[in-house]
Order: structure tokens, then C-alpha cells, then sequence
């Protein structure tokens, strides 16, 4: 802090130096100094030191610090949950379809591409279950549908296992549990924001009721 | 042991205006910290905050401290608009308080 007031304020911020964070008013009040200081010595002054400093970055190499830890959105909807788990069961049944026999070429083809779709979905849909779980819902909600966590674990565990088989049980199962949280989470959503455009959930013409009869 | 500094780069908006993203940073990590400070910090825990992150693999964060309450640390972004709430953090997980930017 003395070495800021003694340095002129053009040369301190022109080093590169930030101040201390507590320092924040005199921060402004140099910006402000600074602000009327030619903008051609702030530029050199801090090129040189920038580049004198960095040269440390190849003894200790910096590591990132986010500063930025989420964006808090708020917009949250199941119908790309609901229609991921209706992939998976789709494609079961697709695969079971094709003859296993003597497959063609065709076949195999649209075995691979059942398959990959199949991976594709089945993780799609354990991405959605773990942001609802993690950010939706909140301890509230926990405490008011105490086997909400225990729904949660089998539904992303479910959702691992139909990556790892083809079964038509699992697949049906997993559509049955991401319905029961998308009805818990159809009671816990409110309304949406005026501003927001494009929303999905609570257009009453949306596929979600197809996919949740 | 830790080492008294270490070196960050600054990601991400939610400590605009005073630290922008890009920004090298350095640490002073033998020093107790107190509100108003910014620190850089390691989260331990997944995401979930069901199994431990492995060594190696904790992500570092930059915020400002605002209260310490019962030896735990609450920060927050500068940036509010872009930056969520943090849960409390540990003294052990801090790594230490920003002295400077380069």
C-alpha cells in the first residue's frame, strides 16, 4: 500500500500490478487518475513488466482458477429426459427386431447405428437426472419426498445399465423411473418467467404428454 | 508444507471488473485471511459431493471472502450476475489470498 502511494499512479497500474483487493476504492479512484494519464505510457510501462513477469510462468506454471462457478439459468424441463428414456426403449426394440441370422450388411449396419444411438441417449438421459438432482431440486424437496434420492440412484444407475445392455426390461424400467420424477418435478416447477422465450415444459401441447401415458 | 506462492490464471467473468479472465494471479499461502480478501480455494468433492475428487484432479477457484463463520470460509464472485453461490468452504481447502496480478 505505501509502494502504491509513493509510486505515481500511471506507473503502478501501468506495472500490472492489481491492487490489494481491499484497496478496492483506491482502485477506482487511480482508475479515475489514471483515466486522464496518456494511454501510451500506461500501455509501455505494463508491456514490459507483463512480459518480465510471465517469464516465472516457466519456473512455477500456473494452474486455472475458475471464477466462475455456474450460470445460474433457472431453466429446467424433463421433456428431453422423457424423450432420451423413449429413445433407449425405441431402440431396444429396434435391435431385437433386426434378424440376427445371417444379418446382411444393411443389418449390421443399422445395428451399429441402434447402438449408437442407444449410448448417445442412454448418457443424454443420465446428464438431465444428475443437473435435476444436483441443481433442481433442494433440501426442501428431499425432505418432503424423502425417497427422491433413492429414485434419483436407480434411475442414473439404470441409465449406466441400459449402456451396458440390451434389455428391454431395464430400458422400460428406466422410462418408468424418469417418469416418476418428471411427475415429482411437474408438482415442485413453478411458472415460468414473463421474459423467458421458448420454453418448453408448460406448453400444454408439448410431447410430454405422449411420452408420459 | 505449503509452498508460500503459487500461480493461477483466471478464468471465466465472475470476479470482473478487477480480475479478468486471462489474468495471471499470485498467491501469498502462508497467511491467515480475512473478509474482503479474494483467495483461490480447491473443491474436494465431486460434483455431487458423494466421493472425494482425487489428487490431481481438484479444480481451483477465485472468489472473495465474505464471512467466516465457525471455521468456515463463505466467498462469493464479484460478478454476482455470473456467479452462483458457493457452499462454505473449509480453511483446509483454501489455498491462499491473492496478493497481485501480473
Amino acid at each position: 500500500m505505501v509502494l502504491s502511494c509513493s509510486l505515481s499512479p500511471a506507473i503502478w497500474n501501468g506495472l500490472g500490478l492489481g491492487l490489494h483487493p481491499r484497496s478496492c476504492k483506491l482502485n477506482a479512484v487511480l482508475a479515475v487518475r489514471n483515466s486522464r494519464q496518456s494511454p501510451i505510457l500506461i500501455l509501455c510501462a505494463r508491456l514490459r513488466l507483463v512480459k518480465f513477469l510471465r517469464v516465472l510462468d516457466f519456473v512455477l506454471k500456473p494452474k486455472i482458477a475458475l471464477a466462475h462457478c455456474d450460470i445460474p439459468c433457472g431453466i429446467y424441463e424433463t421433456n428431453t429426459l422423457l424423450m432420451a428414456a423413449q429413445t433407449v426403449v425405441r431402440m431396444v426394440e429396434v435391435m431385437e427386431a433386426l434378424p440376427m441370422d445371417k444379418p446382411s450388411l444393411q443389418d449390421r449396419n443399422n445395428f451399429i447405428r441402434c447402438v449408437h444411438v442407444k449410448e448417445k441417449h442412454a448418457s443424454l438421459c443420465e446428464e438431465q437426472l444428475v443437473t435435476l438432482w444436483a441443481y433442481f431440486f433442494k433440501q426442501e424437496h428431499f425432505e418432503k419426498w424423502p425417497d427422491l434420492h433413492g429414485k434419483f440412484w436407480k434411475a442414473v444407475n439404470l441409465a449406466s445399465d441400459n449402456k451396458q445392455n440390451v434389455s428391454r426390461e431395464k430400458a422400460k424400467e428406466l422410462m418408468a423411473s424418469c417418469r416418476e420424477i418428471s411427475q415429482i418435478f411437474d408438482q415442485v416447477k413453478v411458472a415460468p418467467k414473463d421474459n423467458l422465450v421458448g420454453v418448453v415444459s408448460d406448453n400444454p401441447e408439448s410431447p410430454k404428454k405422449k411420452l408420459m401415458s | 508444507m505449503k509452498l508460500p506462492f503459487s500461480v493461477f490464471v483466471v478464468y471465466e467473468n465472475s470476479m470482473l471488473p478487477v480480475y479478468k479472465p486471462g489474468d495471471h494471479v499470485v498467491t501469498f499461502n502462508w497467511k491467515r485471511i480475512a473478509v474482503g480478501d479474494v483467495v483461490v480455494f480447491k473443491t474436494t468433492r465431486s460434483r455431487l459431493a458423494l466421493a472425494p475428487v482425487r489428487k490431481g484432479l481438484e479444480r481451483f477457484y477465485i472468489k472473495r471472502v465474505i464471512s467466516t463463520r465457525n471455521k468456515m470460509v463463505y466467498v462469493a464472485g464479484d460478478n454476482w450476475r455470473e456467479s452462483a453461490k458457493m457452499p462454505p468452504i473449509s480453511n483446509l481447502d483454501l489455498i491462499g489470498k491473492v496478493i497481485g496480478k501480473y
